[in-house]
């Protein structure tokens, strides 16, 4: 049984390309292609493709969007992100969406067909640079949510805020102006959740800063 | 007191265009004019004997009143200054006996001034917007298309032919520093991230980058999801940061920065502090860079205020101060 390919993608050029690209592939086969959200999903529903190969930014139409509607009706379908974006944002959207596998159109010819039998196998498939984006922003929001960062300036503010000195002399102290103390202030306040400078105080001897 | 007919006097002041305020050596104002009044916005009738430096609640403006009363100054201008909800212009003179303030609104001039700016950054971002689309959506994945179609004819020709399928591998390879070379171009034009995810999506993308390049360590600090925000406030705030952080790397040669985006009620502070050179505050001139005084020009398109802190060797930190609509 061949592979039943469909390509959503908006610029013909690049469908040609992929076409050309698979065509001596003797277990692949294009069923179809498309370049809007109405095109692809009624023809997706109609051919039934094994993979489906999913662009991103199609124009009016969002490939993030699309993957979602065609998963709630196809769950067997596999789709294949392939996209310009290799930023993580798309690639979770795309990944919580439903999609098997995400790689970059300057993925080379043997990784796309690597990348379409692994999907096809029930395998997800990412490309390197997209999995180590994917991993860097879970490291950052690992260490973002497990603790609110201070500044080291911040945390000089604090120190002297508890020591009750005035923001005349804080800012002299740190050769900022009255203002940008005060900011440091208010941030101090929104960042930790507080809701005055006894809040503060209490937090800086909690925290052993004085 | 005064040489010649008060009434006369009154009568020229009073035809002025602009706001006219005359008071003595104490301080004490001895003639006014009703623009004066109106400017004030106060409801009394005259502030005739009243004391010059209780009119203005402006810190700046009665610290040069006061150098004026102490004779350390003859005369000063400000070009600019925001009282209530009017922009004004005033000037002081100091004669023997007594000094002279004249006071112009120039809100409106302000305004047109505000509103030409604002569609020179619009349709210059526009301009940016359309190429970067351009590059990212389309010449991009042309360019990759031609990658893919030259790998499918190395595929087909090694075998017979492989001194030609070298040679076009290494055509790929050059491409593929075009690609990637096309993307950054575009990036930096309009960060698609920017308009499909908003400013902590793109600022960390941009922070990304620098860390990834090694120069110098970028911290994000922000305490709110900021996907509610207006697009003209995300895009403004994201290029003020793209010019903190260039100046920060490139002029101050900062190892360390800290970016903190933190809303506050209605309020978004942007905070960047930087370990760099640090400048001395009153040698900044209009000469230190388009990069100050463009951003300077964003945040008054926000209605934001910009603060500037510098000192030599104790680098710099620049605070931007927006109010939110909250619709």
């Amino acid at each position: 049984m061949k592979i039943k390919i469909y390509i959503a993608d908006d610029h013909i050029m690049f469908r040609d390309g992929i076409k050309a690209m698979l065509e001596p592939e003797t277990q692949m086969e294009i069923v179809g292609e498309g370049d809007n959200e109405k095109k692809i999903i009624d023809d997706c529903n109609d051919y039934k493709p094994d993979v489906i190969l999913m662009d991103i930014s199609m124009g009016d139409s969002d490939g993030i969007v699309i993957t979602k509607k065609l998963k709630d009706n196809l769950p067997e379908t596999k789709i294949l992100a392939v996209s310009m974006h290799n930023e993580s944002h798309y690639i979770r959207r795309m990944l919580d969406n439903g999609a098997n596998g995400y790689i970059l159109k300057t993925t080379g010819r043997n990784e796309m067909i690597s990348a379409i039998k692994a999907v096809h196998d029930g395998a997800t498939f990412l490309s390197s640079a997209v999995s180590s984006n994917l991993l860097k922003s879970m490291n950052q929001e690992s260490t973002s949510s497990s603790q609110i960062r201070l500044t080291p300036r911040e945390i000089e503010v604090l120190k002297m805020i508890a020591e009750e000195y005035s923001n005349q002399e804080i800012a002299e102290t740190l050769f900022i102006s009255p203002r940008t103390v005060d900011t440091h202030r208010r941030n101090l306040l929104e960042k930790l959740g507080l809701k005055n400078t006894a809040g503060l105080v209490k937090f800086a001897i909690q925290k052993g800063y004085i | 007191m005064i040489g010649f007919d008060k009434s006369f006097l009154l009568e020229v002041i009073s035809e002025a265009p602009y706001g006219v305020i005359v008071f003595d050596s104490n301080g004490i104002i001895i003639l006014e004019n009703a623009l004066a009044l109106s400017f004030l916005g106060t409801k009394k009738k005259s502030i005739i004997n009243a004391q010059i430096l209780e009119q203005f609640d402006v810190f700046e403006l009665n610290e040069l009143i006061e150098l004026v009363l102490e004779g350390e100054r003859a005369r000063f201008d400000i070009m600019e200054m925001v009282f209530q909800d009017k922009v004004l212009t005033i000037r002081c003179r100091k004669t023997d006996n007594w000094s002279i303030l004249t006071v112009q609104d120039i809100t409106r001039w302000k305004n047109i001034e505000m509103s030409s700016v604002q569609s020179i950054i619009e349709t210059q971002e526009n301009e940016r917007r359309r190429i970067a689309l351009e590059i990212h959506d389309g010449i991009g994945p042309q360019m990759s298309s031609s990658i893919h179609h030259l790998e499918t004819i190395i595929d087909r020709i090694k075998e017979k032919d492989p001194q030609t399928a070298s040679e076009l591998q290494s055509l790929v390879e050059v491409s593929n520093d075009v690609s990637e070379e096309l993307r950054s171009v575009s990036h930096s034009l309009m960060p698609r991230v920017l308009l499909d995810f908003g400013i902590v999506a793109a600022l960390q993308g941009l922070i990304n980058r620098i860390n990834a390049s090694n120069k110098c360590r970028v911290e994000f600090i922000h305490s709110f999801s900021g996907n509610e925000l207006d697009q003209a406030i995300e895009l403004n705030l994201y290029r003020i940061t793209q010019e903190l952080l260039n100046n920060g790397i490139k002029h101050a040669n900062a190892t360390n920065i800290f970016v903190q985006l933190v809303k506050n009620g209605d309020r978004l502070n942007l905070m960047v502090e930087d370990n760099g050179s640090g400048f001395e505050m009153n040698e900044l001139t209009d000469s230190d860079g388009i990069g100050l005084s463009n951003i300077e020009m964003r945040t008054k398109v926000l209605g934001g205020e910009l603060n500037i802190d510098s000192s030599p060797n104790r680098g710099t930190v620049i605070t931007v101060d927006v109010l939110l609509n909250e619709n």
